[in-house]
């Protein structure tokens, strides 16, 4: 009875928002996007926003994985640092890199990729071990390792970044109650719905058992891998910020 | 290990905001010495005015060496005056600067230095900056060390093979993969060149020439931003090769031009000259100075092992006078050997030059003098001489003028009666008039023109056949000649 009076209250509420006239910057998640000023917001807010593959480290020079990065052109909000251009930044730019990877730590690996190619999430792949994955929240490097996926392909690299870091949206804007998320294409889809996570604005990695909702959304303008989205329940007492993670 | 981190955190934050496509047009290129330029004899006396385009174009697109060069446009300065091309302003600047601590070539974006070459300081940097060999390895230096070497046009991709290579440079192979890409800077706190890659390109010499074949493209050929292109490599690999050559050549330049600027401290005119010269006397009413004549023989070597060596024969005719029925004589022959030591404290031309010359030689000559109704002679035979003499010399070519003064003494033997001391100082003149068609292309003419006030000072050891017939002798005898008269000289 109880879950009945509940899908009606949804319904009831579906069909109140695809009836409300939408506002004209809530049409267009894309348009949105633009005016973001998307890599500030994102390293000032623990969003992974550019990713870079290592692949390993020889001692002088640094290997990307070699990855097909325009063949993943906008399958995801994340971009990827194209590995031919990777290497030639480390070659453009001898006076600015630290060295071998091995002989610095973890944060310095990071705050040097950072600068040299704009990323702010790294992923080591070393060949036969787990990969580790680098991000950074509250002014601290973070990382977590991880099983490698069975594919260097966006079908396998996706997902797997999705899991790895526990979530596969976040807010990244606000305005007159709706929220501008990213995400990927293969989940953005019309109507789609998702989770907001509580107490995720802060976090870069997000493990499943902490993994608490504050509010249901549900897409009312979706463009590739950005939607706008409006709240159709929420926890007493939440309010969503920029940098919320969303799963789907 | 915190708030270090914080602060790349932060710092990193306009590195990803700022994204500007590098758009290298306009070069300006400064030249400013603050040591004197000594220019070279016997060359065309360069400025930097008709140096500067050389320098300019060698690092402008498609004009540089290996093909390489990145720049639109460029403007010269000479300090802040403007030699060549607009006033414009930009991030690229050349700054090529002599001090008494080195000369370089230093290529900043704004305040960051992409190149640099620091050489020891020279007084000669005009000379070297219009050597064309040198020009070339220091813009591959500096090409070479940018994070862009050349750009590419649609045309060049689009022609087949793809052939970067339009000048060589000895020494210096093109590099063996070239990677095209898009540049940005980041350049708010800390300049960091992100490229974006599109392809690369193999190298394949076919009959000779440098062709390129391209790879598969990474990203699209988008012409409206400017593609450029380097050793995959990367900045630095020819600037390493190019380095020890350059160094090399700049010896090579400073050394050789060392030479030419000290033989011109030292004559300005030639290697070597042998003369002969005439000289009138210029007194009158002297008993013999009005009839006495000077003949002489002058020989200098400016070069070689025999640098410094000079050779003297002054030649006087004997004559005599007669002086209330009694004669008067002068007649003599002088032959020096000399070596001189040049010291050239200022390094500009035209120049002065000190030189200090000492002196060995064989001196005869004799005077008589009537003295109270008594011919009595002076005389010195096969007498060993010294001397020193120093000068200074005024060099603007064709001339030299050198006025020198000297002090020199026979040296008496106990079986020698008489001593000369002589006190000279004068002028000399050199005209290297030219060429003469007759002559080996070695051999040139000089004309020489010259003064000289000489004072003789005879002391005689007294004997009784000097005695006059009222017991009279002279013991001290002086005599002065002055001269003035000019010649020829075979110079080489």
């Amino acid at each position: 009875m109880v879950k009945a009076f509940v899908l009606w209250g949804i319904s009831v509420w579906v069909f109140a928002v695809q009836a409300e006239v939408l506002p004209d910057f809530a049409q267009k998640p894309a348009s949105w996007m633009a005016q973001l000023p998307w890599a500030t917001l994102a390293f000032q807010n623990a969003i992974p926003y550019r990713v870079a593959f290592v692949k390993s480290d020889d001692g002088h020079t640094q290997q990307f994985l070699p990855l097909l990065v325009e063949k993943m052109e906008g399958l995801s909000y994340l971009s990827i640092a194209d590995p031919r251009s990777a290497t030639f930044s480390y070659q453009l730019n001898p006076s600015f890199i630290h060295g071998a990877f091995h002989r610095y730590s973890v944060s310095e690996r990071w705050e040097e990729l950072s600068v040299l190619l704009g990323v702010n999430t790294v992923v080591l792949t070393p060949p036969d071990q787990d990969w580790v994955v680098i991000g950074s929240e509250k002014g601290h490097v973070v990382e977590r390792k991880f099983s490698p996926p069975a594919g260097i392909d966006a079908q396998h690299l996706y997902p797997w970044l999705r899991d790895s870091l526990g979530y596969n949206g976040v807010i990244v804007a606000l305005r007159d109650g709706y929220c501008l998320v990213v995400s990927y294409r293969d989940l953005l889809k019309k109507e789609a719905q998702g989770l907001v996570l509580a107490d995720s604005a802060e976090a870069f990695f997000v493990e499943k058992k902490k993994e608490k909702g504050e509010a249901l959304i549900q897409a009312v303008s979706v463009e590739g891998n950005v939607g706008i989205f409006r709240s159709m329940i929420q926890a007493e007492g939440a309010t969503f910020q920029v940098g919320d993670k969303v799963v789907f | 290990m915190g708030l270090r981190f914080i602060f790349v955190f932060l710092l990193s934050i306009p590195t990803v905001m700022h994204a500007a496509w590098i758009v290298p047009n306009q070069l300006n290129i400064t030249f400013s010495s603050s040591v004197p330029i000594v220019p070279i004899p016997d060359q065309p006396q360069a400025s930097w005015d008709t140096l500067c385009p050389s320098w300019g174009e060698k690092m402008t697109h498609g004009h540089g060496p290996l093909g390489g060069g990145i720049f639109l446009h460029f403007s010269c300065y000479d300090g802040d005056r403007l030699i060549e091309g607009e006033r414009v302003e930009t991030p690229w600047k050349l700054d090529i600067v002599s001090d008494e601590n080195s000369f370089s070539f230093t290529l900043l974006y704004e305040k960051e230095i992409l190149a640099q070459l620091k050489f020891t300081p020279t007084s000669h940097v005009l000379p070297i900056l219009q050597d064309a060999e040198f020009s070339t390895y220091t813009a591959l230096y500096i090409l070479d060390s940018l994070p862009v070497f050349r750009r590419i046009t649609k045309a060049d991709v689009e022609s087949a093979p793809f052939q970067l290579e339009s000048t060589t440079v000895d020494g210096v192979e093109a590099p063996i993969d070239l990677t095209f890409y898009h540049l940005d800077l980041s350049a708010e706190k800390k300049m960091v060149w992100r490229p974006q890659v599109i392809a690369s390109a193999a190298r394949q010499d076919v009959d000779g020439i440098v062709v390129y074949t391209l790879g598969a493209a990474a990203s699209k050929w988008d012409f409206s931003q400017p593609i450029w292109a380097h050793s995959q490599q990367g900045p630095g690999h020819l600037a390493a090769i190019a380095k020890p050559i350059l160094e090399k050549k700049y010896r090579f330049l400073e050394q050789s031009l060392l030479e030419n600027v000290e033989e011109a401290f030292t004559t300005g005119l030639d290697k070597g000259h042998v003369g002969i010269r005439f000289g009138v006397p210029l007194i009158k009413g002297d008993v013999l100075g009005t009839k006495t004549r000077f003949v002489g023989l002058v020989s200098e070597f400016q070069n070689g092992m025999l640098k410094g060596l000079s050779l003297f024969i002054d030649y006087w005719p004997k004559i005599t006078n007669s002086v209330n029925g009694q004669t008067a004589s002068f007649g003599g022959v002088r032959e020096n050997i000399g070596w001189t030591y040049y010291v050239a404290p200022i390094h500009r031309f035209p120049t002065l030059a000190f030189g200090l010359t000492p002196k060995v030689g064989a001196w005869n000559m004799k005077i008589v003098v009537p003295v109270d109704g008594k011919e009595i002679p002076f005389s010195v035979k096969n007498s060993l001489s010294l001397g020193l003499s120093g000068q200074v010399e005024y060099t603007t070519k064709p001339f030299l003028f050198r006025t020198y003064y000297e002090k020199a003494l026979s040296v008496k033997f106990s079986f020698q009666t008489t001593q000369v001391t002589v006190d000279r100082y004068g002028l000399d003149g050199y005209w290297n008039v030219a060429q003469m068609k007759f002559l080996p292309k070695a051999l040139g003419v000089s004309l020489l023109g010259f003064a000289v006030n000489e004072v003789f000072s005879f002391k005689k050891k007294v004997s009784q056949d000097d005695l006059t017939s009222h017991g009279v002798a002279i013991s001290d005898l002086k005599y002065t000649q002055i001269y003035m008269g000019g010649g020829v000289a075979l110079t080489w």
